[in-house]
């Protein structure tokens, strides 16, 4: 699966999650570029993403995703 | 060696000109030594203590770095923190700790050894310190930084003088890369740095300080005073806190800048805020970033599977950290558990208020929201200023039961504060909202900005309180 059709599906989770159909991520998307994006709908996001791909992230690398593209990248290593 | 005080200027000066006048590679070394004559003036007897955390921290950074054995790593992690951590308990809370546990051991008539105390004193500037030195070997560990090789550069990184008594807690992945470039002199960096501490000074001296008299005089003689008196000075102890400690931060940063080095802003106009997690998002950014990603992130992170439940036992635990950091008493530890537990509430109450606000105008919901935010803010620091939390309800309690003149001491005295606070928050209305067309110390126009801040030192000056009074968060 390639990072961009990660990417849509992420937008979908993100929009489900933070229920807010105009968002459009990108792999520069932080949390300051989305209002809801705060710890609660964070740990939300990150379940629905680890249910979706049935994937099961260590601590240290949810540590160090600093944007959406580390997330991409943390699901690719992930799911290959 | 006081921020606001001659010596300190005289200092400044002293360093700035043989900083300058010094070849480039040799302006860090100068600054190692400027900074342990700092810290040497204030506290001579730990300059050893600081010495040799620096070394311990700086090894084991070395070794988690070049260790590829997990085990091993984990290894230098805790010991790390361990040693760390130990530092600070020892200082801080050993007495604190002792008191509460033979008052324990009382209850089942079990004390019968007399308790371990120590005659000790707190080294300055222990717990802003060692927070940076936790995060790095954090970062080290974590893979988020490479370790510093060069000894003297950590050092700097640990004792730059601007920061070492009342931080910023900085984090090395911003502070380290500055030491490696050329610093060559500037005189914008010096205006900057200039106007910043101008600033500082207006807000510790014109703002905090008059407020401290006046607070001071009601809250010795508060069983003769009336309720709206004490609610009065309550109100201004909020802002008189968020002046000196702004006030303090502003000075340290415009110092920083003079060397040529910028620290981490730890203010965001935190009295706009409009709920308390927006608060802590604005207060102390220094602290409450460095809490939310060393304890919150990964506490919530590791029980990501409890749901709300994983949030709201990093938020507790998160904020009772942030309450205890502040000092050992069981006041501070109250007041991070009300910051948790308004949290918890507004994470609880988003749906419901998320409805509401579309009842009613945005503008006014907003401000209600400020307003509500303040009165919260303002109640919780009535705990954060009581010795004891009896003190406390007494306090509360006075708020409402006792009667009497409202009193201002002299119309003067009411003047002079009331038009610090409106400047002061003025300029953050202004740097939040936009709202005026024409800024006065951001002005574009040079004559503007000048007489702005030509004004700012006449008034500091006029209104100023000079008698070296130490700030508030000096003695965390």
């Amino acid at each position: 699966m390639s990072q961009d059709e990660i990417l849509k599906e992420l937008n979908k989770i993100f929009i489900e999650v933070f229920e807010d159909e105009s968002i459009v991520l990108t792999e520069n998307t932080t949390t300051s570029d989305i209002d809801a994006w705060d710890s609660l709908n964070h740990i939300q996001m990150i379940t629905a993403v680890e249910k979706k791909y049935k994937i099961r992230f260590k601590l240290n690398d949810l540590l160090n995703f600093k944007n959406v593209g580390d997330l991409c990248r943390g699901i690719q290593a992930k799911i290959f | 060696m006081i921020f606001t005080s001659i010596v300190f200027f005289l200092f400044l000066a002293t360093s700035l000109l043989v900083y300058y006048l010094l070849p480039a590679k040799a302006r860090n070394y100068f600054l190692i030594i400027a900074s342990l004559l700092f810290y040497a003036y204030a506290q001579v007897e730990y300059i050893f203590l600081i010495a040799l955390l620096i070394i311990l921290n700086y090894l084991v950074g070395l070794g988690i770095n070049y260790t590829s054995n997990r085990i091993k790593r984990k290894g230098y992690l805790y010991f790390g923190i361990f040693i760390n951590l130990g530092v600070l308990v020892f200082f801080k809370y050993w007495n604190f700790a002792i008191k509460n546990f033979v008052e324990f051991l009382g209850w089942f008539h079990l004390n019968t050894l007399p308790p371990p105390f120590v005659d000790i004193i707190l080294p300055l500037g222990l717990s802003y310190y060692i927070f940076q030195t936790i995060g790095y070997v954090s970062d080290v560990y974590r893979g988020t930084l490479k370790a510093e090789k060069n000894i003297f550069d950590f050092s700097l990184f640990i004792l730059f003088f601007p920061k070492l008594l009342v931080g910023p807690i900085e984090r090395a992945n911003d502070f380290l890369p500055q030491l490696k470039r050329k610093v060559c002199f500037d005189k914008e960096n010096i205006t900057e740095g200039g106007k910043r501490i101008a600033w500082g000074l207006f807000k510790k001296l014109v703002v905090a300080d008059r407020i401290s008299l006046y607070h001071t005089t009601i809250m010795i003689s508060s069983e003769n005073q009336s309720g709206e008196t004490i609610l009065f000075a309550c109100i201004l102890y909020t802002f008189q806190v968020y002046a000196d400690f702004s006030g303090y931060t502003d000075i340290a940063l415009g110092t920083a800048k003079m060397f040529g080095f910028d620290l981490m802003e730890n203010f965001k106009q935190p009295l706009l805020a409009r709920n308390i997690s927006d608060f802590w998002r604005r207060w102390h950014i220094s602290l409450s970033s460095w809490v939310n990603d060393y304890i919150f992130n990964p506490i919530v992170l590791k029980y990501r599977d409890w749901g709300n439940w994983g949030v709201f036992s990093g938020l507790l635990i998160s904020f009772v950290v942030i309450g205890i950091w502040h000092g050992a008493s069981w006041n501070y530890v109250l007041f991070g558990l009300l910051q948790a537990i308004a949290i918890i509430y507004e994470i609880c109450t988003r749906k419901a208020r998320k409805k509401i606000s579309k009842k009613i105008p945005l503008s006014v919901y907003n401000n209600l929201s400020i307003l509500f935010t303040f009165l919260f803010v303002t109640f919780s620091l009535v705990i954060f200023q009581s010795a004891t939390l009896s003190d406390a309800t007494t306090l509360i309690k006075r708020i409402f039961i006792n009667q009497g003149e409202f009193f201002y001491d002299k119309p003067s005295t009411l003047l002079f504060i009331l038009t610090g606070c409106s400047i002061m928050m003025l300029v953050d209305i202004d740097r939040e909202f936009k709202v005026f067309g024409f800024p006065i110390f951001s002005n574009k126009n040079w004559v503007v900005q000048q007489l702005s801040y030509a004004f700012l030192l006449i008034y500091i000056l006029l209104a100023g309180v000079f008698d070296g009074g130490q700030f508030i968060y000096f003695s965390f």
